[in-house]
């Protein structure tokens, strides 16, 4: 049996954590810590909100992701600023749609 | 000179050595050592009494142990959990005491929580989380509104955490959870999760369901 939704989009969103953390030079160090200690359940609901707003995703909203984002109960206080610091560098944004859209994919789909 | 030779004077001068001089009378300091002395001895005197009262009490209350039911229980803890440390080395030959204070060792390893915070930790998002929705739900004399204050508790744990930390080692010895709080708490948390499933966001039902389904990974996403 292979891994399931929660376990991977979790796995996924440290990953993107780290990713920032590394190209913020020092400024993000706490990510990867902040949203490993998010549940599964945590994450998933996050992904189903942006699945939800696909559009945000196709049209590469900054300013509706950053407000669904805040608007959302137990999103890390530390997530809205990474956001913001992955806006204002041009080389991350393409990456960081990427994840955006696997999030939205993944948490609709069973292999099974 | 000669007189002294007389006989009348050496039986006078023989009674007066014989005689004894008169008691000379204790002074105040003497008087308040010997009191001193008395009640020290009293005191030593009922010291004596209770220790040979003692033994009968110890042995109305010595706790009667089955040494191999605790070692029984010290091996199923060490096979079911093989990453507890040891303390002491027990075996057939050790004393009950040893044995007891091997199985409370492994007990408070294993109620301890050693990610996200520790207990401490966990007892202070738990607290923050349940005054949150108290002011909310409940009672809120005051008009505060506390939306967040689990969240911001939980993203903020760094600065708490010496803190905790601290108050954890000064009151180290009685705070690890025991296994029947800690399912408990599971439960609790179970409970909690699967009401705001069927009460509140519909989303919780929903992810729930999916978070469980098996992830298909898109194509070239394996860098990400």
């Amino acid at each position: 049996m292979g891994e399931t939704v929660g376990s991977f989009l979790k796995t996924k969103l440290v990953n993107m954590g780290k990713w920032i953390a590394q190209h913020s030079m020092g400024e993000f160090d706490d990510l990867p810590s902040v949203l490993d200690k998010l549940t599964e359940i945590e994450v998933t609901i996050l992904a189903e909100h942006l699945a939800e707003n696909k559009s945000i995703i196709i049209h590469e909203d900054w300013q509706a992701l950053l407000q669904r984002v805040s608007d959302l109960p137990n999103v890390p206080s530390l997530v809205p600023p990474a956001i913001q610091y992955v806006r204002s560098e041009q080389s991350l944004h393409e990456k960081f749609w990427r994840y955006m859209q696997l999030f939205a994919s993944v948490v609709n789909s069973n292999a099974q | 000179m000669l007189s002294e030779l007389d006989p009348a004077n050496i039986a006078r001068m023989i009674d007066e050595k014989k005689a004894k001089p008169p008691p000379r009378q204790p002074t105040e300091a003497e008087k308040k050592k010997e009191e001193r002395l008395a009640a020290k001895e009293e005191r030593l005197q009922k010291g004596q009494r209770k220790k040979e009262e003692t033994p009968y009490v110890e042995e109305v209350y010595t706790e009667v142990h089955d040494k191999s039911k605790l070692l029984d229980k010290l091996y199923a803890y060490r096979k079911r959990f093989p990453h507890l440390e040891k303390r002491n080395n027990v075996s057939a030959k050790s004393d009950a005491e040893e044995i007891l204070d091997e199985l409370h060792h492994c007990e408070v390893q294993l109620g301890q929580k050693k990610d996200s915070g520790g207990i401490g930790g966990m007892l202070l998002h738990g607290t923050m989380i349940g005054i949150e929705h108290i002011t909310r739900d409940v009672w809120n004399p005051l008009g505060l509104n506390l939306n967040g204050l689990g969240q911001i508790t939980k993203d903020s744990m760094g600065e708490f955490q010496p803190l905790v930390d601290e108050m954890m080692i000064k009151y180290g010895t009685g705070m690890y959870l025991s296994v029947e709080v800690r399912l408990a708490l599971m439960v609790g948390a179970t409970v909690m999760t699967v009401h705001s499933a069927n009460s509140g966001d519909p989303r919780v039902a929903q992810a729930l369901k999916k978070m469980n389904n098996v992830a298909q990974a898109p194509a070239g996403s394996s860098d990400l």
